[in-house]
């Protein structure tokens, strides 16, 4: 009953695949308010984030309207400048330019300095 | 959306899209699962990349299986092609910051460096 | 020039897949932001062989097919290490790479943080070498893929 093929299978297999990612997205959050560091947070968000893009996408087919995609696309690109923002603004306290040639090459230094002990 | 039609190659791909949706959508949950059992940053790392690579991957395959027109198929490759670019460079970002912070991976074995 | 042409052929491209209008304002309109932004790209000086790695992406398509079989099955052992944590034991380690270009040896890292179980943590572009966290030690022998990420440059 459930393989014919009309808009109401479609949308009944997309709608469970909906419900399956609010848990996923549900159970990623926790992760995000745990921690315990920023870098686990940020990683949890980060993945929401691409949940999120999932959603998005199920969504316009369980509605019907595939124009929901260019939405996706759109919040694809912006999770991921998203996290990149959010990463320099740990590291420098700002999102210009100020000290980034400076910090970079002692941050090389750093990455492969502390590994040795 | 239009109606797909119902010739054999339309239930055989129906059947198939259905299948890589359900299974896409269980990997994610199992790369979230992921990220609330493993012990730390970098091993959860790795929950994010079962999201990325095999959750994304396959619910996206299976979208693109199900899509009725060509337009469809073309926005859902590229954000196949989006998340296959920017996932592994956030992940890294992540990684590289963490490590950067001081934050050690709690490994295995005390000899922790071996050249390959 | 030529960076240019392809740059604008590839955006304009584009263009046509994403838009569903197609009447002479809307195509002339297409047209030309796909030159502007080619022409800008050009003057911010990123359309060189690092910004445009057009020998690698044009060799991509050969190891998809190694890549998409590589990463479904790192996808089942790593969901299985994640249903028993307790068996995880994590590695650090370095792995030389044997890459020319620096196109390159990017996309040798962004596989192996691509296929789960393996995460670059740090690329080292003076000594070749690529920081590696694996979840155990079995997923750093699958991560050697410097024959296949050679392909990519022509060898």
């Amino acid at each position: 009953m459930l393989l014919e093929i009309n808009l109401i299978t479609i949308s009944f297999w997309t709608g469970s695949g909906l419900l399956i990612l609010g848990l996923a997205a549900l159970v990623a959050f926790a992760r995000a308010i745990q921690g315990p560091t920023a870098f686990d947070r940020l990683l949890a968000i980060n993945i929401i984030g691409t949940i999120a893009v999932l959603v998005v996408c199920l969504y316009g087919f369980f509605d019907g309207r595939p124009a929901f995609l260019d939405i996706a696309l759109l919040y694809a690109f912006i999770n991921f400048i998203a996290t990149i923002a959010v990463l320099r603004f740990f590291r420098f306290g700002t999102l210009g330019e100020e000290g980034s040639a400076a910090s970079k090459s002692r941050e090389n230094d750093d990455i492969w300095g502390n590994l040795n002990d | 959306m239009t109606e797909m039609g119902s010739s054999t190659w339309d239930i055989i791909r129906f059947c198939i899209g259905i299948a890589c949706l359900g299974i896409g959508c269980l990997l994610t949950l199992l790369g979230a699962i992921g990220m609330l059992r493993l012990r730390d940053v970098y091993q959860r790392m790795h929950g994010a990349g079962i999201v990325d690579t095999g959750g994304a991957g396959l619910v996206l395959f299976g979208l693109l299986l199900l899509s009725p027109d060509w337009q469809t198929s073309v926005r859902l490759i590229m954000i196949g092609a989006v998340l296959v670019f920017t996932a592994p460079t956030a992940t890294h970002a992540i990684a590289r910051a963490a490590r950067f912070a001081g934050i050690r991976p709690e490994l295995a074995h005390e000899e922790k460096e071996t050249s390959s | 020039m030529r960076p240019i042409l392809i740059s604008t052929l590839l955006m304009y491209g584009l263009w046509l897949a994403l838009s569903d209008q197609y009447t002479p304002l809307f195509l002339s309109l297409g047209a030309g932001s796909a030159v502007g932004v080619s022409l800008i790209a050009y003057r911010m000086g990123v359309l060189d062989a690092e910004g445009l790695p057009l020998s690698i992406l044009w060799r991509l398509p050969r190891i998809t097919a190694w890549l998409v079989w590589e990463i479904l099955k790192s996808n089942i052992i790593v969901g299985r290490y994640i249903l028993n944590p307790r068996a995880v034991a994590p590695v650090v380690m370095r792995i030389k790479a044997t890459q020319k270009s620096k196109a390159a040896l990017v996309t040798h890292a962004n596989f192996i943080t691509l296929t789960p179980g393996t995460v670059t943590i740090a690329v080292n572009e003076a000594q070749n070498e690529i920081l590696v966290h694996g979840l155990s030690r079995a997923f750093l022998d699958e991560a050697m893929m410097n024959p296949q990420i050679n392909l990519l440059e022509g060898k």
